[in-house]
């Protein structure tokens, strides 16, 4: 697991820049509107260019610094201490954070439709079993919470949600 | 200014700095993220009581992380591994009250003088702002950004990257020269840019949450908290680390890329060396516990002063303020001195109610934070997400932004998982558009003539300034290489 993140994981998210960038760089390329311009005289494609090869060349640069098997990223992976600059251990559950994000994502997709209530207590279940998976205790947690939440929203706060289906 | 006044912004004042004490109490869950929560909800206060609220989340979850740094030598924010050091051994040793408030009394006085020096200095700043060309105003914010990704550390080159990121999520919407869309895609939902509410609210609040809570039960042993007055001697030796840790602070914190850890690290390697009672050191120091604790609320103040003064963040929470000030409308800098000096006003004196605020919270009701790591924290992923998710839709209305919200806690997540900063992103999303707007007009004043941008009073310092960051650590192998 230790590997996974702090080998594997730093590598898929400069994969994902680099793959970020060529995709900007294929749009620009592509759409007449997005014209470079010239130095003097910036169009609206100078700037996103500029960045994505910028972005480019610090994800290949981090691909290579952080290749599996460079001294750096072994070392870095020995170390079970948290690196630099992050502030709580990072040890939450990919399923549990995966699951929740999904019950955000229906949200969305809800709202307009089942109307706020309905919408909000799905997701106050689901994220609450995904936080500890026992049903009737994420029912209880997940009523209390929509509960609290919508009355905290609706009159503590004022805002005109339409909690019920048109 | 009236007492009517002063009573508007006592409320956001206490109630930001009682959920900020909480948040750096509880483990897991930071400042930046609690103020990203609050963000949306903060469209229903006035701007200043806004402002308030926000900037006491901040200073609380200063004090707060003090407590279980000292308690449980578990910090609920960065800066309180310093205190932990020293504060826990003193814990150990039976002496915990006397560490909580020495370092509450530490924070107070750290942060009356550094609301003084925020007075004072940031209309200054302002005014010094006042004649910049866009060539000036590029430089300098091109200057924070390489300040921010340089204090990463080991991080510089992930903290580029987050930053060209925000930068390029900073790109979608309408292009402000020719008004042709950029990155849309066709949806009309992003004519006007990705919004900063589910950008911000995602990354610090879901997506941290999630990375560092989801699933995770935790449960603690606390250390009894026994005497917690201290005696005059003690008051006595902690007056001199707490003023040299405030200016440590001060200093560290009107940096660009100025953190509270750095802050706080700072002020316990000097008081090291020249405190007293260094020979305690490693045995439960006081200094080390008034030092640090003084640094880290000085330096989390003083970061108002460009951001205040330039509009130039230094670290995550910063940037969450920097998008509530321009959500509110308000541009900070000499704009908001020279339109609505009263917002500015309210944010000093809402400082020193919250200050006095925190100092009644961690002295005589310490028991009760301390109780409530008893409570379950499994339950605060689902609170969290259910409040982030109402407040982002309550803002917009639009189900795309909860959709959009998803998506960055998805990203945020996964960085926070691979060990990738987050603040640069936002802070590349919110000055990105002016960065470029500024450098746009710059090339065309001077008709692409590179030596005529130069010639601005600031571009030639601000650059150089930040050639010698980028150039430091290259600098430092280039010596070490020569041994």
């Amino acid at each position: 697991m230790l590997d996974w993140r702090r080998v594997w994981a730093p590598l898929l998210v400069a994969l994902a820049l680099a793959a970020l960038a060529l995709g900007v760089l294929w749009h620009i390329g592509n759409n007449p509107s997005l014209a470079l311009g010239s130095f003097a005289r910036m169009g609206p494609g100078y700037w996103p260019a500029l960045l994505a090869c910028a972005l480019l060349l610090v994800a290949a640069w981090l691909l290579w610094r952080d290749r599996p098997g460079a001294a750096a990223t072994a070392a870095r992976a020995a170390d079970a201490a948290p690196a630099c600059g992050t502030e709580v251990p990072a040890d939450g559950h990919l399923q549990a954070a995966l699951l929740t994000l999904l019950a955000v994502l229906a949200f969305a997709l809800l709202a307009p439709k089942v109307g706020v209530a309905g919408a909000t207590w799905l997701l106050a279940l689901v994220a609450a079993w995904a936080a500890d998976p026992r049903w009737l205790q994420a029912l209880a947690v997940g009523s209390a919470l929509t509960l609290a939440c919508l009355a905290l929203f609706v009159y503590g706060l004022q805002v005109p949600f339409r909690l019920l289906p048109p | 200014m009236s007492f009517d006044w002063l009573l508007a912004l006592a409320g956001p004042a206490l109630l930001g700095a009682g959920l900020g004490t909480l948040v750096g109490v509880l483990p897991g869950i930071g400042p930046a993220a609690t103020m990203a929560l609050l963000l949306p909800a903060s469209f229903l206060l006035e701007p200043q009581a806004a402002l308030v609220l926000l900037s006491g989340v901040y200073f609380g979850a200063q004090y707060g992380s003090s407590t279980t740094a000292i308690l449980l030598k578990l910090p609920g924010e960065a800066s309180g591994i310093v205190t932990a050091e020293e504060g826990h051994r003193m814990a150990l040793q039976g002496r915990a009250g006397v560490a909580l408030a020495v370092a509450a009394l530490a924070s107070f006085l750290a942060g009356l003088i550094t609301i003084a020096l925020v007075a004072w200095l940031t209309p200054a700043l302002a005014r010094l702002a006042l004649g910049l060309g866009p060539a000036d105003v590029a430089a300098l914010v091109l200057l924070a950004a390489v300040a921010l990704v340089c204090i990463g550390g080991q991080q510089r080159l992930k903290a580029l990257a987050m930053l060209l990121l925000g930068l390029m999520i900073g790109l979608v919407g309408t292009d402000f020269g020719g008004g042709a869309p950029r990155f849309t895609f066709g949806l009309a939902e992003l004519r006007d840019g990705i919004g900063l509410v589910p950008l911000i609210v995602g990354l610090f609040g879901l997506g941290e949450v999630l990375a560092s809570h989801a699933g995770r039960h935790a449960s603690v042993r606390i250390a009894p908290i026994g005497r917690i007055w201290p005696r005059r001697s003690e008051l006595r030796a902690s007056l001199a680390p707490a003023l040299r840790g405030t200016a440590v602070g001060a200093l560290v914190g009107m940096l660009p890329g100025g953190k509270t850890l750095l802050a706080s690290m700072m002020s316990l390697a000097l008081e090291r060396r020249v405190a007293r009672d260094r020979d305690q050191y490693g045995h439960g120091a006081l200094s080390g516990v008034a030092g640090p604790e003084a640094a880290n609320n000085a330096s989390a103040q003083a970061g108002l002063i460009p951001l205040i003064g330039l509009g130039l963040p230094g670290n995550p929470a910063m940037a969450v303020l920097l998008g509530a000030f321009m959500l509110h409308g308000i541009a900070p800098g000499a704009v908001l001195f020279a339109r609505q000096p009263e917002v500015f006003e309210a944010i000093i004196w809402g400082m020193l109610l919250a200050n006095l605020a925190l100092l009644v919270l961690n002295l005589p009701l310490i028991g009760l934070w301390v109780r409530l790591l008893a409570l379950p924290l499994g339950l605060l992923t689902p609170l969290i997400v259910v409040i982030g998710v109402l407040g982002v839709f309550a803002q917009s209305r639009l189900p795309f932004d909860v959709a959009l919200l998803a998506l960055f806690g998805l990203l945020g997540y996964v960085l926070r998982k691979a060990d990738y900063p987050l603040a640069p992103i936002v802070f590349g999303a919110v000055l990105g558009p002016i960065f470029e707007d500024n450098l746009r007009r710059a090339f065309m004043h001077a008709r692409g003539d590179g030596l005529v941008l130069l010639a601005q009073p600031l571009v030639l310092p601000a650059l150089a300034l930040a050639a010698l960051l980028l150039l430091w650590p290259l600098l430092g192998r280039w010596q070490g290489s020569d041994r």
